[in-house]
């Protein structure tokens, strides 16, 4: 049984309600904080609970990340594994969001390592494209995700976090690891690509002499 | 935190001016369920145990956040460059004192010995079970190319049927002297009361290794110069030449003198150990052999089930200990002395004496007296307060009986110095009395050199005390090349037991126990004189215990030999 499918959905509200919520009301009398506590000490039910409510975000920033849906799939499973796993090295209940967003991205540079020899050039286009310029806009998604995909997956991480996760930079650097400065560097030189394919690509192409 | 985005105003100021469609691209939603990925990862999920939280996880965790430290640009500027200075200085500066402990890590190969049977030398054909051997070793371990061949005996017990896992051979050291002839006899009688096999092996440098380095000029200067005291300039000068000329002639017929090192002769032992198909043995050791046998240890501990060192003889740290050890074995004697009836009534308190001697020497500098050589014949020597201490120190030293200490004290006070002076003197240049020169044990002055003065601190004494003759000799055959130490400080668990003689200056508990530091499991056993003071049978039955298991310490009470033996003084 799918026990998120039996959450109430304010209590899905509640679960990805963020630190307000820490202390707020409770599923079934836990508060968020009780069930890391209950999964850490070996409670699956608890983990299952925690990990539903997150899952569909935590799989679209695998998928930011690597560009590539499978590969996506693979990364959360093994994070969810993983996470699993070492939970009971978890000290602070209330570091399990970064916690759980470390595993994701280590995951994600796993499977981009695993799948080097077979990257596919698989391209994913969401939003709405029924709107406006569609050709335009697919060619301007094209031209970055290019760019985007010769990003190495530790500056795409950064910028995933820091606008798709939408995480404060410092908090980007704790679960990545690295330090600030670096966090920003990376963040710099990723945004650069990009700006630089937006450039090429809005440029009027140049008609070669006879 | 939250899952998913915040509703903030702007994305980030540090980005500010990124281009908007970037960030709608970015942000743009991915619209997937999860659901089905989580449902099969759930399923896989049962069964998967979680790991055991560890004491240090939590430390793992901290320390892999980084941390971030705000300096000015100029402090790390400055850091950095402090840095670059400290790591050029240490390179400079440190390499030398930084070899020795790359030096502890390293361990010269040892690989299997060639051995052959060889027809045994007269000296020994007399005994019964005894198998000559002759292996060959490299001169260089680490480069095997040159190489020395090594005399080995091996005195099997009477039923040498019993294996030698069961009961490991004991190692001893033995230069092969032909005078030492009753030496091997003692070895013979180990295998037969102990059981165990005895091998001796001479260690490379001595006199009937392939490859020994007899110093023939120290040999002319002991045939030209008259008997005197080390305090004498003119022979001092000769023997420090002597030792000089020496080196460069052996050096400049091809001889490898770098190779002459306690490190180097531990592979040898190990090699031949292999090449015998010993799995393990128990070395025993007296006076500097010592050195050889806790270097076997500390470097092959595997192959060494005990080690048991008779009057070790370790390097003393520097002239101002060797004083030290002096005055504490006077001040035991003196209290043996004064225990006993009749030394304390025909001689006075040795310290007293000795202090007695020193003013008047100090008060009217040397005085000429009369000694009888060896060789036969009397002489005038000079007596300086160096040459009683010395003569004080030999006379200690395990070799004589007790009462020809205070004896001597007497003799000397009067102006008769009845010691033979040449023995003295040809202990001038030899480092200790089992490592003794060709005229004594069957070490070649250059083997005994370069094994002896590479342990450090040997020649530390060299400007403590102007008569010391280890200080001496090692000063000029290191001259030039620097003092190499070659004592590796390896914590070891391979069982140790020194027997120390309490009168013996040469030997002090303090220096043992010092050189015994990395040895988890060492017994350090006072004993009032060594072998004389203890009835040699007990002392053989401490061995035999030793031997048959050396994980135990053995605990004998030994009867006295009835020390001190004043009475029996000449």
């Amino acid at each position: 049984m799918n026990p998120a499918a039996a959450l109430p959905p304010i209590a899905i509200q509640w679960l990805i309600g963020g630190d307000a919520a820490l202390a707020g009301p409770l599923v079934g009398g836990a508060s968020r904080r009780e069930l890391v506590e209950r999964a850490r000490s070996g409670d699956p039910e608890a983990f299952e609970l925690l990990i539903r409510a997150a899952g569909d975000h935590l799989l679209a920033v695998a998928r930011k990340i690597l560009r590539d849906p499978d590969a996506a799939e693979d990364a959360l499973q093994q994070a969810v594994i993983r996470g699993w796993r070492s939970l009971p090295r978890l000290r602070d209940p209330d570091r399990f969001e970064a916690w759980l967003y470390r595993i994701l991205v280590m995951s994600c540079y796993a499977e981009t390592n695993r799948r080097r020899r077979f990257s596919g050039q698989v391209r994913t286009l969401g939003g709405d494209m029924t709107t406006g310029d569609v050709a335009g806009q697919l060619a301007e998604r094209d031209a970055l995700e290019r760019a985007f995909r010769l990003l190495t997956p530790a500056h795409r991480a950064v910028i995933v976090l820091h606008f798709f996760a939408d995480l404060p930079l410092n908090e980007v650097a704790t679960i990545l690891g690295t330090s600030p400065g670096t966090t920003r560097s990376r963040l710099h030189y990723g945004l650069r690509a990009l700006r630089s394919a937006l450039d090429a690509h809005d440029r009027p192409p140049q008609r070669t002499p006879r | 935190m939250t899952w998913g985005r915040r509703n903030r105003s702007g994305v980030d100021s540090a980005v500010g001016s990124v281009d908007q469609r970037i960030v709608a691209w970015l942000t743009a939603p991915e619209g997937t369920s999860a659901n089905a990925v989580l449902d099969r990862t759930f399923a896989q999920l049962h069964g998967v145990r979680q790991d055991r939280a560890r004491p240090w996880s939590g430390l793992r965790e901290s320390l892999s956040r980084p941390v971030a430290v705000r300096l000015p640009q100029w402090v790390w500027v400055a850091l950095v460059l402090l840095l670059v200075l400290v790591l050029s200085l240490a390179t400079l500066v440190g390499v030398d004192r930084l070899r020795p402990l790359f030096d502890r890590l390293s361990v010269l190969p040892a690989v299997p010995a060639q051995t052959s049977d060889v027809a045994c030398p007269t000296e020994l054909g007399a005994i019964p079970d005894v198998t000559c051997l002759a292996a060959i070793v490299p001169v260089r371990h680490e480069r095997p190319g040159r190489t020395l061949t090594l005399p080995v005996a091996e005195f099997n017990p009477p039923s040498s049927g019993a294996s030698r896992v069961a009961s490991p051979p004991i190692l001893v050291f033995d230069t092969f002297d032909p005078r030492g002839e009753q030496t091997r006899v003692d070895f013979r009688a180990w295998a037969e009361t102990t059981g165990h096999g005895v091998i001796a092996i001479a260690p490379r440098g001595s006199a009937r290794t392939d490859g020994s380095l007899r110093c023939l000029e120290l040999e002319d200067v002991t045939r030209t110069l008259p008997a005197t005291s080390l305090a004498d300039d003119e022979l001092r000068t000769a023997l420090a030449d002597a030792v000089r000329a020496c080196r460069q002639r052996l050096a400049r017929s091809g001889v490898d003198l770098e190779a002459y090192r306690l490190s180097q002769a531990a592979a040898d032992l190990e090699s031949i150990r292999a090449g015998m198909g010993v799995q393990t043995w128990i070395v025993r050791a007296r006076g500097w052999d010592a050195e050889l046998a806790l270097e076997l240890a500390r470097r092959y501990p595997a192959s060494v089930a005990g080690v048991v060192l008779v009057n070790p003889v370790m390097a003393a740290d520097e002239g101002q200990e060797r004083h030290a050890a002096f005055d504490a074995s006077v001040d035991e004697l003196s209290s043996l002395c004064s225990s006993d009836s009749f030394c304390s009534v025909r001689y006075r308190s040795p310290k007293d004496a000795v202090a007695s001697i020193e003013a008047s020497l100090r008060a009217g500098g040397p005085q000429m007296v009369r000694v009888s050589s060896a060789g036969g014949g009397e002489s005038d020597v000079p007596v300086d307060v160096e040459l009683v201490h010395a003569t004080i120190r030999d006379a200690m030293a395990g070799y004589t009986s007790v009462g020809s200490v205070p004896s001597q004290l007497d003799r000397m006070a009067s102006g008769v110095f009845t010691w033979p002076a040449r023995r003295l003197m040809e202990r001038g240049w030899c480092l200790g009395s089992d490592l003794a020169c060709t005229g004594q044990n069957g070490w070649s002055g250059g083997g005994e050199f370069s094994m002896g003065c590479g342990v450090p601190q040997a020649s530390s004494g060299a400007t403590a005390s102007k008569s010391d003759p280890i200080g001496l000799v090692c000063g000029a055959w290191l001259e030039g090349r620097g003092d190499e130490p070659t004592r590796t400080e390896v914590a070891s668990d391979v069982p140790v037991e020194a027997f120390v003689g309490k009168v013996d200056p040469s030997t002090s508990a303090h220096r043992v126990r010092s050189a015994l530091m990395g040895f988890g499991h060492a017994t350090v056993a006072e004993i009032p004189w060594v072998p004389e003071g203890v009835e040699f049978a007990c002392l053989r039955a401490v061995d035999r215990g030793w031997f048959e298991d050396p994980q135990e310490v053995s605990i004998v009470t030994c009867p006295s030999a009835g020390i001190p033996q004043f009475a029996d003084a000449p």
